[in-house]
């Protein structure tokens, strides 16, 4: 059985390369969602989620091996997350978008469970051109699978 | 080892011993030197190949190994690995900015004088790599330009790293291989490191020290900073300070107490890590011990083993007598110019390419002076190649691993430290130090 059997695949708004980070916040925004896939066409680049924002946010040290394990002697600094909030948001989002390996339409339903499990966000689906189809969720994956149970 | 010395027919196809070390020493090198392959796999390679060859055998090949080095190496890397985890660096660098109420030259100043102590008892790439994140943490939120600090942190790590025994690995292999104690470092080298740091703050006051600005909103910001935060285990802090305190001390009464500074590290990283074990349960126990074994640079240490033997090999076939015979021929045996010679060469050779392998070669080369200018007056010639080897490395980007691990941070920080525009600033800065170093060397000793 493969995800595509399933048409457990729900559709997405999308944005381009060039959009701004700020645009593609509004688009979460407004459709309370956590991610935005990045279409150049009809043809996925990649995705972009609050996460990646928000990393970006913070100060680069904490990536860093043997970095800043914790900030909180730093204080709120606020400041300091606005000024990279203002410089952040004028960004293209082909900058900062990750480029979360996408799920074939044909790919398995147990490898796409195990794909999701460690996927910080719903997963884009693409035909064997690599159209953007939609995006797969955890929650959609589990709910697919409830029905099943039920039959 | 057995005693034995190879005959020509030991050799692969009764090849010269002298001609096919050699071989494997230049293409070792050479491939080192190009960067294409992780260096410690060359270095094990080019070892292997010493023994296959027959220019070495086996015994001899770990004989060449120096244990004490590697030793010191590793001990001073776990005991860092776990002292790193208490956020004492951190505390360190907040206090410091906190004592010029974050003004953005005397937080230059400061950062540098913290970044220079450390690397003098600890790795200077440890050093950096725990200093560079609170450093950016700090410009970012002042709003000012990463790079002076970045560039002063790359020669006050260098240049501190030059003051002890354990500050930089050119002096641990000096002083494992000749038996120079701690306090000779100390003695010898700590002031030249003291002067030359104090003067290359001058140029790069006149660089960017005087523009450098802050908006007061931005200085508050980091007074607020609270240091006491910082600190993430405080039980974990003092079992560290306690154990790095001691060994430290160890290190000083080395001598007097007949043991080498390799033993004291390994046991104060076996103490700690025994603090660190106790009250829990094996599983716990060897978890938290594996990640500590995993933190130490194993590719450094690897390095160090396959240099070892490859040294080993051009110095068992005479290779190094020669090149001392053609060194002390070129300076007509005038001991002066010698001293003078090695600094230099040293310096100009550590900018360009790694200082480890080189030091790995002079040792011998210096040993077999011994004969020409008498074994009490080497002390001289080793002060020579230290001071050139550490300092050498602020010569360019490449010169020394800090060096790469303060621009990794700078690339991601958005402000790349590029190669040329480095040079340009480090490389006659550098050259300036060697020249401080000649006057001191040149007054104290010769």
């Amino acid at each position: 059985m493969t995800i595509r059997s399933l048409s457990i695949v729900t559709s997405a708004s999308t944005i381009t390369p060039q959009a701004t980070v700020m645009e593609a916040l509004q688009i979460m925004i407004d459709n309370r969602t956590n991610h935005v896939p990045v279409c150049d066409g009809e043809c996925y680049v990649g995705l972009i989620s609050v996460n990646d924002i928000l990393q970006k946010l913070l100060p680069i040290g904490v990536w860093a091996p043997h970095g800043l394990p914790d900030l909180k002697f730093a204080g709120d600094a606020s400041r300091l997350l606005v000024s990279h909030f203002s410089l952040l948001r004028e960004k293209k989002v082909s900058e900062i978008l990750n480029h979360a390996r996408p799920l074939e339409e044909n790919c398995p339903l147990l490898e796409a469970a195990l794909l999701l499990s460690s996927s910080p966000t719903p997963l884009p689906v693409v035909n064997s051109s690599g159209k953007l189809l939609g995006m797969l969720s955890r929650r959609g994956l589990l709910e697919q699978l409830a029905k099943m149970a039920e039959k | 080892m057995h005693g034995m010395t190879p005959s020509a027919t030991q050799v692969i196809f009764g090849l010269s011993p002298l001609l096919i070390s050699v071989a494997v020493f230049a293409i070792t090198y050479a491939i080192i030197i190009t960067e294409k392959i992780n260096r410690s796999i060359v270095a094990l390679l080019g070892a292997g190949m010493m023994v296959f060859t027959g220019v070495l055998q086996q015994s001899e090949a770990f004989a060449g190994i120096d244990f004490n080095t590697l030793a010191l190496l590793t001990g001073m890397m776990m005991l860092v690995a776990i002292t790193q985890k208490s956020g004492v660096f951190q505390y360190v660098a907040i206090v410091a900015a906190k004592k010029v109420k974050a003004d953005p030259w005397g937080l230059l100043v400061m950062l540098s004088i913290v970044t220079a102590v450390f690397s003098a008892l600890l790795d200077n790439v440890t050093t950096v790599l725990l200093i560079a994140p609170v450093v950016l943490l700090i410009t970012d939120a002042l709003r000012i330009n990463p790079y002076p600090y970045l560039f002063s942190i790359i020669f006050a790590s260098n240049i501190g790293g030059t003051a002890t025994l354990i500050g930089d690995p050119p002096n641990i292999m000096i002083g494992s291989a000749v038996g120079l104690t701690f306090n000779d470092f100390l003695f010898n080298l700590a002031p030249i490191a003291a002067v030359v740091f104090m003067l290359t703050l001058i140029p790069i006051y006149f660089i960017w020290g005087r523009t450098l600005h802050a908006a007061p909103e931005d200085r508050e910001q980091v007074m607020a900073f609270d240091e006491r935060e910082a600190i993430t285990d405080v039980r974990l802090l003092k079992q560290s300070l306690f154990v790095l305190f001691l060994v430290i001390l160890g290190f000083v009464f080395a001598h007097s107490i007949h043991q080498e500074p390799g033993t004291i590290a390994m046991f104060g990283g076996a103490m700690l890590l025994l603090l660190q074990a106790l009250g829990k349960n094996p599983e716990e126990q060897a978890h938290e011990t594996h990640k500590i074994y995993s933190e130490v640079e194993w590719i450094t240490i690897f390095f160090f083993i396959g240099l070892f033997i490859v040294v080993a090999g051009i110095e068992k076939a005479g290779a190094l007598d020669l090149l001392a015979k053609q060194l002390i021929e070129l300076t007509d045996g005038d001991f002066n110019t010698t001293a003078l010679t090695i600094l230099w060469v040293s310096a100009i050779f550590s900018a360009i390419v790694d200082n480890i392998p080189f030091v790995a070669t002079m040792i011998p080369v210096i040993q077999s002076m011994a004969p020409t200018f008498g074994a009490e007056n080497l002390t001289t010639l080793w002060w020579s190649l230290a001071l050139g080897a550490c300092l050498g490395g602020n010569g360019s980007l490449v010169g020394a691993s800090a060096n790469l691990v303060v621009a990794g941070f700078a690339e991601r920080a958005g402000q790349p430290i590029r190669f040329l525009p480095f040079m340009l600033m480090a490389f006659p800065l550098m050259l300036a130090s060697i020249a401080v170093a000649s006057i001191y060397l040149y007054l104290r000793y010769l």
